[in-house]
């Protein structure tokens, strides 16, 4: 018998393989001030906050994100390791409407080395494989990809060419649409020589190893961050791991490595994390910060659904009107149980619900209907 | 494993037609959508490529949400919806613009809201947002040029190609807003796990214009 679905099984098996990395699991409430979203709105993927008034009067939201308020909540000069599977409060791509979201996640702020890097990478990998082997696998074949992209190398490479401020907006926009024309000629209305628009442009078109990268470096810095990249990969060692640019965060909060997972049989990315450092030092703490979240309503909505029964087994009776007739039922239906099968009792001519096997029962035999 | 099916949403019409010969060229061809028959979808396993028609303005839906891998769609589309795929390429195609179109004798008063009559309310508020120019904005779903006729509206937003519906009807283009013509877009999952076929088929179909 089947009682967890897919999404429950893989909630179970992630909070396992966190706990044994050594994070701890972080439970919180769901409100939070709604002044503290304003400050970081643009951390936020979403602009629309659920807000009530408390007792009183302050203003609080529900909660649309969870990481702010860990980062939030860390202590300064501590390695803050944490998990959390927590419902947060944003409008439907679908239906624009606000929806309850469930999500799950790491996070890793303190001192987020190479090392701890590597790990985080890791545990997304493997979560997202999690997630393509018990949900979408197809006679046992599923299919993932986890696409590496660094802030870094793409603000070294615009400063480099000296992009204005106000034209990096649109260039990052037209990169998160692999849309190389567009790169271009935004670049070159903001004066940037054609050499620098042409290598700018073809950011969007990489898709591949770190050993691609030597072409697209232009100074120490992105020498560095392709050294960084390298080491992730061959770490990683899988060759479902590549870099692409298209995965784009906001510049002022993300400063490192971000990444993006994907399962084939979902349309969207499933993972979405990063580095991001720079809203730590926002917060006015110094530590650095590296994490990621699961979109774990995308499993339930695009798992390919096999044909619904509301219990395996009907055992349908027509006379219960004494102790022993009901005792009979009864044990038919428990035999049943005991071995394994959903079991509804119902009487003859009533609505019955949707079953594998109908079996009918005079109170002597059993007959298969 | 079986090769995976690329599943191409075209727009019905004429556009989509000349999508589908620069797909055929490219070595993607399916004989079976030229017969005239309400087949849905036409599949070549060879070719390993899959094909369906829908309405122009869903294009985008479909890849969004991985219905089909790639499409093919106007910037007009991808401007008005904001749909979250890549843009792979202009297919320098389809080429038209997007226009405000008013009475010959149109003459904007600005002391009072422009009354605009669009399909595309996006773009014609970000137009007139960025100009700083206050409206209202009607939505209507075709037959556009009939608003002003009326009275109803002082200009439209609309495509325009050759402008001689507005001829007809007495209408100027006033400014243009935006060059329009087909593009290539590909779902962002779908693009990771046939990365190959999407960017040969990308080159393919950009070489040729």
């Amino acid at each position: 018998m089947k009682i967890f679905t897919e999404s429950e099984e893989i909630i179970y098996k992630l909070r396992e393989l966190y706990e044994k990395y050594g994070y701890r699991r972080f439970k919180m409430s769901k409100f939070e001030e709604y002044d503290f979203y304003m400050e970081y709105k643009k951390f936020l993927t979403t602009q629309n906050i659920i807000s009530f008034n408390d007792l009183d009067g302050s203003l609080l939201a529900l909660k649309p994100d969870i990481t702010l308020s860990i980062a939030k909540n860390a202590k300064e000069g501590e390695n803050t390791k944490v998990y959390y599977n927590e419902n947060v409060y944003r409008v439907s791509h679908n239906i624009h409407e606000y929806k309850e979201i469930p999500q799950m996640g790491i996070e890793y702020i303190g001192d987020v080395d190479i090392y701890a890097e590597c790990e985080i990478l890791r545990l997304a990998h493997d979560s997202v494989e999690e997630i393509a082997k018990t949900a979408f696998a197809k006679d046992g074949e599923y299919t993932y990809s986890l696409d590496i992209s660094h802030m870094g190398f793409v603000s070294a490479l615009l400063a480099h060419y000296g992009v204005s401020e106000g034209t990096k907006q649109g260039v990052l926009e037209s990169l998160g649409k692999k849309d190389s024309e567009g790169i271009r000629t935004t670049c070159l209305a903001d004066g940037v020589p054609a050499e620098g628009a042409e290598k700018i442009a073809s950011l969007a078109e990489f898709h591949g190893s770190w050993e691609g990268l030597a072409a697209l470096s232009v100074c120490e810095e992105t020498e560095k961050i392709i050294e960084e990249l390298k080491i992730v990969m061959s770490t990683l060692g899988a060759d479902n791991v590549k870099i692409d640019f298209s995965i784009v965060n906001d510049m002022s909060y993300y400063n490192g490595i971000v990444f993006q997972g994907f399962v084939q049989g979902i349309p969207r990315n499933v993972l979405s994390g990063g580095r991001y450092g720079n809203l730590l030092a926002k917060m006015g703490k110094n530590a650095s910060a590296c994490g990621f979240a699961l979109y774990l309503d995308l499993i339930d909505l695009y798992r390919e659904s096999e044909e619904h029964f509301d219990a395996d087994i009907v055992v349908l009776y027509e006379d219960a009107s004494s102790f022993e007739k009901i005792s009979a039922i009864e044990e038919a239906a428990n035999f049943y149980r005991e071995n394994g099968f959903r079991v509804v009792v119902a009487k003859k001519g009533s609505v019955l619900p949707k079953a594998k096997k109908i079996i009918e029962f005079d109170g002597e035999k059993e007959v298969l209907v | 494993m079986k090769k995976q099916m690329l599943k191409v949403a075209l727009p019905k019409g004429r556009l989509g037609e000349k999508a589908y010969k620069m797909f055929a060229d490219a070595g993607y061809d399916c004989p079976s959508i030229l017969e005239n028959n309400r087949k849905l979808i036409f599949e070549n396993e060879e070719a390993g490529v899959s094909f369906f028609w829908v309405k122009p303005s869903d294009v985008a839906i479909y890849v969004e949400h991985g219905a089909a891998d790639i499409g093919i769609v106007g910037k007009d589309i991808l401007l008005e919806y904001e749909p979250d795929v890549f843009d792979l390429c202009d297919l320098g195609m389809g080429k038209c613009r997007v226009a405000v179109a008013g009475k010959k004798d149109f003459c904007d008063n600005p002391e009072r809201s422009l009354k605009v009559a669009t399909k595309f309310v996006n773009i014609t508020k970000n137009y007139y947002s960025s100009i700083g120019r206050n409206i209202e904005i009607f939505k209507l779903n075709g037959s556009i040029e009939l608003a002003p006729i009326l009275g109803m509206t002082d200009v439209i937003v609309d495509i325009v190609e050759t402008g001689t519906t507005l001829k007809e009807n007495n209408l100027d283009v006033i400014t243009e807003i935006l060059p329009i013509s087909a593009h290539l877009i590909a779902n962002k999952a779908s693009y990771r796990f046939k990365t190959e076929d999407i960017d040969k088929l990308k080159r393919e179909l950009s070489k040729k214009d």
